[in-house]
């Protein structure tokens, strides 16, 4: 017997609801990572070997110049690089979220809510992964270890939800038929990269500079992030109520804009 | 039970405003066997949509209160780049059936042989359509929506296709679109004439088959 979503309790709904998501993820490995070639590990080595690069490039390539406050060039990066490369992905790619997944919505129970869900789910957890083993091979060569890796991975958790909230903004716009939104979504993600903190920390800027780069929820998460890393002994600025008030009115107002655009969604 | 109320929709082409359904009121209970009759056009394959929920309608209300199949007869709810295996045991996890039981069911029931394990691209239309159906019937559902699907794969699967479907009559609620009053005559027990935007019901077969040929 299958209920429909109507019909049942909130906590057999919410079940129903995490099956579908499981479903989709494990889907969405199939579908974009295939079962031949590297398979699943490219899901790691994807963001690894870009994030090793950077990481190797300015190791290398920085010459003697010290970082302020002695931290640790390869793991700056790396943590910079990584956080960067999911908010990139999950925004680049939710314009496309309904063309590339149209079979799905032959489901009823699959919504397009949570088709996002999971994709933003997978890469998080794509990116905790290989950020994870990275960290590991830093801790054991060099014998830096994070000083409070559950910091880490709340931060990476709150950059996914920016993003998520953003992409589903995105979705909403291009669904509804804008084509501008869709063409500016790459420039975007572009610009921000100076101002994502992924080069830089807050205290190394002038006074003036760190006033208006803190408007910026993304640098908040990075400097956040990156004291999970650190630990105490270099000064962080981050506002965590002011970061999670932005990914709740983004993530508010994300669906319900999607539900304003479903109307219009043509498959 | 699956019902519709004030169901409208409307596609903007290039501008101009071109409204499908015009106002949709209907309810199906299982046990139902519905055929609904239109010309080409008339909007048969949005309406079956929007019941199952791929589209959305611009004004109305859809309220689904048993599972739902997806529209049979159409190239989606499998996907292309995974296999036939892989599709059927994403399907049982969605609609939580046992995932083991689904493919050995689906594997036989579509007679796909070998190439179950291949990608659906690969596969014949003949064998896609009894993919689409073995799915549908391993998943069970409360109601079948069902597009023309008769036609589709050849002349003994799609007589076993009836044949399940009649099984099923009585227990599962079954909804046609079709512009053929054959079709309609061999599974269903009551027909509606959708033209012009609005659903009309016919208790009677030949009642609404007179009046389908006099539009």
């Amino acid at each position: 017997m299958l209920y429909a979503p109507e019909d049942v309790s909130f906590l057999r709904a919410l079940r129903a609801r995490c099956r579908v998501i499981g479903a989709l993820m494990l889907r969405e490995i199939h579908t974009r990572f295939g079962r031949q070639n590297l398979g699943y590990v490219w899901l790691f080595v994807e963001p690894g070997m870009l994030g090793l690069g950077v990481g190797a490039w300015k190791y290398f390539g920085g010459g003697d110049e010290s970082m302020p406050g002695g931290l640790n060039k390869f793991s700056f990066f790396l943590i910079g690089y990584i956080l960067f490369y999911l908010f990139r992905t999950l925004v680049n790619r939710s314009p496309n979220g309904i063309e590339a997944n149209f079979q799905l919505f032959y489901h009823s129970r699959v919504t397009v809510e949570a088709v996002m869900l999971a994709r933003s789910l997978l890469d998080a957890g794509a990116v905790t992964v290989c950020m994870s083993v990275f960290l590991i091979l830093i801790g054991v060569t060099i014998g830096e270890w994070p000083s409070d890796p559950l910091q880490m991975a709340f931060g990476i958790l709150m950059m996914m939800g920016l993003a998520h909230g953003l992409g589903l903004l995105i979705l909403s716009s291009t669904a509804a038929g804008s084509q501008l939104v869709d063409r500016l979504v790459h420039p975007f993600t572009y610009l921000m990269l100076p101002f994502s903190g992924m080069f830089y920390m807050v205290w190394w800027l002038p006074g003036p500079y760190q006033e208006i780069l803190l408007w910026i929820p993304l640098i908040h998460i990075m400097e956040f992030t990156r004291e999970g890393q650190f630990g105490p002994g270099v000064p962080y600025s981050y506002d965590l109520p002011y970061v999670l008030s932005w990914i709740f009115v983004l993530n508010f107002l994300g669906l319900c804009a999607l539900k304003a655009a479903k109307p219009h969604f043509e498959l | 039970m699956l019902e519709l109320s004030g169901v409208c929709k409307s596609f903007t082409r290039g501008g101009v405003k071109r409204d499908v359904l015009k106002g949709v009121d209907a309810t199906f209970w299982p046990g139902d066997a519905v055929g609904i009759l239109g010309r080409n056009g008339a909007g048969k394959s949005t309406l079956i949509r929007i019941m199952a929920g791929v589209e959305h309608p611009t004004s109305g209300r859809v309220r689904r209160r048993m599972s739902i199949s997806w529209p049979m007869g159409y190239g989606g709810a499998v996907h292309d780049q995974l296999s036939g295996a892989d599709n059927a045991r994403f399907i049982a996890r969605i609609y939580d059936r046992p995932v083991d039981w689904v493919e050995s069911f689906v594997k036989e029931f579509s007679e796909i042989g070998d190439q179950f394990r291949q990608p659906v691209k690969t596969y014949s239309s003949g064998m896609r359509a009894r993919l689409i159906f073995a799915l549908s019937m391993a998943v069970d559902f409360d109601c079948y929506l069902i597009d023309e699907v008769i036609a589709a794969g050849d002349a003994r699967f799609a007589e076993r296709c009836r044949q399940s479907l009649l099984s099923r009559r009585g227990r599962s609620a079954l909804i046609l679109v079709s512009h053929h009053m054959e079709t309609v005559r061999s599974l269903c027990t009551h027909a509606a004439i959708l033209s012009d935007g609005r659903l009309k019901f016919h208790e009677n077969l030949d009642q609404a088959f007179a009046e389908y040929q006099h539009l």
